[in-house]
């Protein structure tokens, strides 16, 4: 019987903001604008100067557009109020994954196989960085064995490590690999009592995650590990319960984010002063 | 930074090439414990209790002869004997006197039950086992090891005749005044004049291990304990799935209600017009001795189990005995008798007491204590204990020896039981094929894994070690041979270079060496005689078979039949 693993964890990466207006109009300026030019005042009153900055959509003004001005003083009759052109709604910006972050939380179930048992993971965990490119992260979780008559065993890796993300075509899916090390503590009851193992633990996560809503989204991820050291009970001389040191979980669920910020600019260093600008 | 890093490479590669193998079969570190004088292995058979009501209880651990007053609940007297006189077989003889066969010493003491005294003790063979007293004739019967039925004159000790039957004879009795000898690995019943009876073959199950023999005077019905060993394959580690169950796993598997596991105790019936009855008691595997009361009950004597050493079961038939667990231990019982119809006597060797049970199916237990220093000790415990099998080493190397049984091994093939009491500390490594390195080994691939018993800590098994390397039996000596013949017997043995494999002071079990393809452990000849059949497979039914099969496979010389009786005849004195 199959059984599928509970992933629950909290992620902080770098990601969108959630405003595409930053109060901040310094930084406002360094955003790079695809596809929507952000507008830099409202739409001009006939009154006003005409803007040089193009709007899409709209015709721009040839000249300034005025109810008093006298008929003697243009060449084009004016039959009456000629409507203002439209001004588009205004478009959020895209977020740059690359500068900003958030808090991450996810719920995800499935498998685990090591080599031929099949058990239950529950792990959380906690990146920190940014949405696209390295990340460090960490990780702690429960492996339940699935034969527990003789052996009830709990296995509980955790570790630290890093990750790299990256968007995958549609803007809200992204995937990422990792790798992380740490520990395995191992802690079975028996007829002996109960005993204890810690090995060290590898795992190399490779995880998708497709964001539905502004901080909801769902993840995949296959879960391969390494902890060194097979084990194996024996009763009488014949193995009543055993593990290979590979496992390798599938698991899936929901992520939510729970901060989003963008990140502070880099400062840049002038080197030719010896000092920042 | 890089030392560092190698470090950590270094032990991960460490960790890489190891497994962590976890073993849950339970280690027994209770402190180990030695008497002062070693017991020797459980004979059971040592108590009698006559019609008015005297129990004579043998203790071959402390080397006397208590007088019980079963009615009076009381000890009347305790008759010492010499160290190592090892009393077994106890028959109440005539005008107040009791024999009791001296197995260490060789021979027959004579008491007197009411002054508990010795009044005589003679030499009869170097392993006399039953004894049998013939009031019609006046005379003593000795059924010796060696196969010598020994007939004495009770008054005098004279020795009137020694018939020689077949070797391993262990008890004798006398059913209208023909003696009836059991064959202890054969579980063969002799006659002194006339074929044998065996027990009731059943399906995939040989009779072996004659524990007790009796016979019932008014009915003339012979009764025998002996043990029932499996003839199906028998796989040699239990399987995986099996050892998922919560129910103790039989060594070899299979099991269960009414269907022995591969040893167990029986029950056979000889009426006199020769109708053999056969009853196994499947969770029984180590029954030492037997008692019928008149009524046909039958109580035995069950020295490995933890609790309820004695069992009490209605009359054999067709079917099978259980034996129920009952919460109640007052001691390790390896004798049983009845008193009357009803009263049951038992003995334990440790703690040394009587028990007397008026109600055999319940009710309480008399505890009559008797003289004489603690002999509990942790060697004798490992051997003769059941583990979770129901097997103790004793199940298949009963009274320190063997069973005579080929198994038929899974992956590798039929071997026979190999010996105990020869003394084998020096024949590492042990089993027909070499592979227990030492006994450590072999305690745990054998006793833990094989049998389900407990591990051992360091010190307990050092014990166990001395103990079992303590057992050795006397020679054979059959004395029926022509001491001509077996002069030239030994001497066809060094000129034949069998001496080359069969060398030391044991005359072999000091190498390992290629027998028809096959790398074989070289077995010691001491008391070889006494162990049919022959060869690591037991291919050889008699000990001339042997002969012949090792000159064909192991030399190029031609043999011819006069040297084969040579040698032979130098075989049995070994």
């Amino acid at each position: 019987m199959s059984s599928v693993a509970l992933l629950l964890g909290w992620v902080v990466i770098s990601s969108a903001p959630a405003s595409p207006v930053d109060d901040d109009a310094s930084a406002a300026t360094e955003l790079p604008i695809g596809g929507v030019a952000p507008l830099q005042g409202g739409a001009s009153a006939p009154s006003a100067p005409a803007s040089t900055i193009p709007v899409d959509a709209a015709e721009p003004l040839d000249r300034p557009v005025s109810s008093d001005a006298s008929p003697a003083s243009s060449s084009i009759p004016i039959t009456g109020t000629r409507p203002l052109p439209q001004v588009p709604e205004r478009i959020e910006p895209p977020p740059d994954p690359k500068s900003t972050r958030m808090v991450r939380q996810d719920v995800m179930l499935g498998p685990v196989w090591r080599v031929r048992p099949v058990d239950t993971m529950v792990t959380t965990g906690a990146t920190l960085g940014h949405e696209h490119g390295l990340s460090g992260t960490v990780h702690a979780g429960m492996i339940l064995a699935s034969d527990r008559r003789q052996v009830q065993a709990f296995d509980f890796p955790f570790g630290v490590g890093a990750v790299y993300r990256a968007r995958l075509g549609h803007r809200s899916v992204y995937g990422s690999v990792g790798l992380t090390a740490g520990l395995l503590v191992h802690r079975a009851r028996t007829v002996l009592g109960v005993t204890h193992r810690v090995d060290p633990d590898l795992r190399l996560p490779l995880r998708f995650d497709w964001t539905i809503s502004a901080a909801t989204g769902l993840s995949l991820a296959f879960v391969p590990g390494y902890s060194v050291r097979e084990r194996s009970y024996l009763r009488r001389g014949a193995p009543v319960w055993s593990r290979s040191a590979v496992r390798l979980g599938l698991v899936i669920g929901l992520h939510w984010d729970i901060v989003q910020r963008r990140a502070r600019p880099r400062r840049q260093v002038d080197r030719r002063r010896g000092g920042e600008r | 930074m890089k030392q560092l890093g190698m470090v950590l490479g270094a032990g991960l590669l460490a960790l890489a090439s190891c497994e962590d193998v976890i073993d849950l079969d339970p280690v027994d570190d209770r402190a180990a414990v030695e008497a002062s004088v070693r017991p020797k292995p459980i004979s059971g058979g040592t108590l009698l209790v006559t019609a008015d009501g005297l129990a004579v209880a043998a203790d071959p651990d402390r080397d006397r002869v208590y007088l019980v007053d079963v009615p009076e609940r009381a000890v009347r007297g305790t008759v010492i004997l010499e160290p190592g006189d090892e009393p077994g077989r106890v028959v109440e003889g005539s005008e107040g006197r009791v024999h009791v066969v001296l197995r260490g010493f060789g021979g027959v003491a004579t008491l007197d039950r009411t002054e508990g005294t010795v009044l005589a003790r003679r030499w009869v063979c170097p392993d006399p086992r039953g004894l049998a007293h013939d009031a019609e004739r006046g005379e003593l019967l000795v059924a010796c090891a060696d196969g010598a039925l020994v007939h004495l004159d009770e008054a005098t000790g004279q020795e009137r005749l020694r018939a020689v039957l077949e070797p391993d004879l262990r008890d004798v009795v006398l059913v209208d005044g023909q003696p009836h000898v059991s064959q202890f690995r054969t579980a063969k019943l002799l006659r002194e004049y006339g074929s044998p009876t065996s027990p009731r073959a059943l399906d995939d199950f040989q009779a072996h291990v004659a524990w007790r023999t009796v016979v019932d005077p008014e009915s003339g019905r012979i009764t025998m304990l002996h043990q029932l060993a499996s003839v199906s394959p028998v796989p040699i580690e239990p399987d995986p799935e099996d050892l998922r169950e919560d129910e103790p796993l039989p060594y070899g598997g299979g099991g269960g209600f009414c269907r022995p596991g591969i040893v167990s105790a029986a029950v056979t019936t000889v009426d006199p017009d020769g109708a053999i009855r056969t009853t196994p008691v499947p969770n029984a595997a180590l029954a030492v001795d037997m008692a019928v009361s008149p009524k046909g009950w039958v109580a035995l004597a069950l020295p490995g189990r933890a609790t309820s050493t004695v069992a009490v079961l209605p009359s054999p038939e067709d079917g099978c005995f259980l034996v129920s667990d009952e919460a109640e231990d007052q001691g390790q019982v390896t004798a049983v008798a009845f008193q009357g119809s009803d009263t049951l006597v038992m003995q334990s060797r440790e703690p040394a007491r009587i028990l007397v049970k008026t109600d055999p199916f319940g009710g309480p237990v008399d505890v009559i204590e008797l003289p004489g220093e603690s002999r509990f000790d942790t060697g004798h415990e490992i051997f003769h204990r059941a583990t979770e099998s129901g097997l103790s080493c004793a199940s298949c190397h009963p009274e320190g020896a063997d069973d005579g049984h080929v198994w038929d091994f899974i992956g590798l093939g039929p071997r026979r039981t190999q010996v105990l009491d020869i003394g084998i500390g020096d024949t590492a490594p042990f089993h027909w094929d070499g592979d227990m390195g030492d006994l450590d080994v072999l305690m745990v691939e054998v006793l833990a894994h094989r049998m389900g018993g407990m591990r051992q800590s360091a010190e307990r098994s050092d014990s166990f070690r001395r103990w079992v390397f303590d057992q050795r039996r006397p020679p054979a000596d059959a004395g029926g041979d022509d001491a001509t013949l077996v002069a030239a017997g030994e001497d066809l043995f060094v000129s034949l270079d069998c001496v080359r494999c069969h060398a030391g002071p044991d005359l072999g079990g000091t190498m390992t060496t290629p027998v028809r393809g096959q790398d074989l452990q070289v077995p010691s000849l001491r008391r070889v005689s006494l162990r049919p059949p022959f060869m690591h497979d037991g291919r050889s039914r008699t000990i001339e078979d042997a002969v012949r099969d090792m000159i064909v496979s192991t030399t190029a010389f031609d043999i011819e039949e006069d040297e084969v009786a040579a040698l032979s005849a130098y075989m049995r004195t070994l």
